[in-house]
């Protein structure tokens, strides 16, 4: 067993451990670490995949952006515990979606084991090291033919290698991925807009709750009059709250509007954005 | 060990495991974290492959791939794999901003994340 069987058999089993606890664990707080350490375990294999660039690119863009954009969900909403750790699924949907699983399993690994690739040797193998990569034409106007090629690009993997590839070979699809993210950009700025139109109250599920006690207080913000008089604006007063909440709230509203503080307009505007 | 089959193997266990959580769970959370689970298992085979094709494919030569006429691709570009795996995460990247961005929309307006209070498009 070689160095790089350990740490393939090592990484496999953080990964796929790491992976059942995902789907198992009730609080997403505690799936959303397991996933990181998930992740990170794929981001050794693909190191040892010759793919050093993209497994830090795995690093930098899961663990470090997308799964932290998961915590920073959970943490935006800030559910109550009931809310955040549901009720399981009853048993029946649980072993049905397992059972489906465990067929979609054998189905991809009786594909993996038939053809060509069923007894392949290790990646260590010589026979499969990994060649020199040919020297590439430039694709420039300039190249006089009498010119000698260019160097042949460097290594397998390696990011000069991949920034080669991709700004050579694949630039149409690299732009075209520019777009979508623009396109990703706006619409979630639509969608996450404090105010999804207008919705009526009664379509609100749970106003009452309590726990959602700042979401139900994102309605207009109080006016000054209100807040001179010490009348507890509209929205704080029918949360339901209890009184100790209701005036800590108050007490904020105070500060942000109160003396000295913005027009009702303006204060409107920046609370709306 | 550290072979193609196994790569591969693995990425399919990953993938199951995705999948189950995708059909078994409830919170909106957690199936998108399978979503993405299931995503790196593609990018797994993607790289696995990458790397087989890279190293020439069995040895001896009687692979599928000489005898696939249009495979001229893999020597003009050897590790398109790996472009392929980077565009699939900037797409996963997307897909995870706007189901994050429903996700508070939903909240906002029901005050849950779960799929089985969402249901008013059951047939």
């Amino acid at each position: 067993m070689s160095a790089s069987d350990i740490v393939f058999l090592a990484a496999s089993i953080v990964a796929v451990g790491a992976s059942a606890l995902v789907v198992t664990r009730r609080n997403p707080i505690y799936s959303t670490l397991f996933m990181m350490a998930a992740l990170a375990a794929l981001a050794v294999i693909f190191v040892a995949l010759e793919a050093a660039f993209l497994g830090a690119i795995q690093i930098l863009l899961y663990a470090g952006a997308i799964m932290v954009l998961f915590v920073f969900v959970i943490m935006l909403l800030n559910p109550g515990t009931q809310e955040l750790s549901l009720p399981r699924a009853p048993a029946w949907q649980r072993g049905s979606a397992f059972v489906m699983a465990a067929a979609l399993l054998v189905v991809l690994a009786s594909a993996f084991y038939r053809g060509d690739i069923k007894d392949a040797p290790a990646f260590s193998d010589p026979t499969l090291a990994v060649p020199a990569p040919p020297p590439r034409p430039v694709p420039t106007l300039e190249a006089a033919p009498g010119e000698p090629p260019p160097p042949p690009p460097a290594e397998f993997g390696t990011t000069e290698r991949f920034a080669d590839s991709m700004y050579r070979d694949h630039l149409v699809a690299f732009e075209a991925i520019s777009l979508v993210i623009l396109a990703a950009i706006a619409g979630v700025v639509v969608l996450a807009k404090r105010r999804l139109g207008d919705i009526p109250a009664s379509a609100r599920g749970g106003v009452g709750a309590g726990a959602g006690g700042s979401m139900v207080g994102a309605g207009s913000p109080p006016s000054e009059a209100d807040l001179v008089a010490g009348g507890a604006p509209a929205e704080i007063a029918e949360a339901g709250l209890p009184r100790g909440a209701r005036d800590v709230q108050l007490a904020a509203a105070r500060l942000r509007y109160g003396h000295g503080g913005p027009s009702a307009a303006s204060v409107g505007e920046t609370h709306k954005s | 060990m550290f072979n193609l089959t196994n790569c591969l193997i693995l990425s399919a266990v990953l993938f199951a495991i995705g999948a189950y959580g995708v059909l078994a769970r409830r919170n909106l959370l957690v199936v998108l974290m399978s979503v993405e689970l299931m995503l790196n298992a593609a990018n797994l085979t993607l790289l696995s492959f990458s790397r087989w094709f890279a190293g020439g494919g069995a040895p001896g030569g009687s692979t599928a791939l000489a005898a696939w006429p249009s495979a001229t691709w893999v020597t003009r570009a050897p590790d398109a794999g790996h472009i392929f795996v980077l565009i699939s995460m900037a797409i996963a990247a997307c897909e995870v901003a706007v189901g994050l961005a429903l996700l508070i929309a939903l909240f906002r307006v029901r005050q849950t994340v779960s799929t089985a209070e969402v249901a008013e498009l059951r047939g």
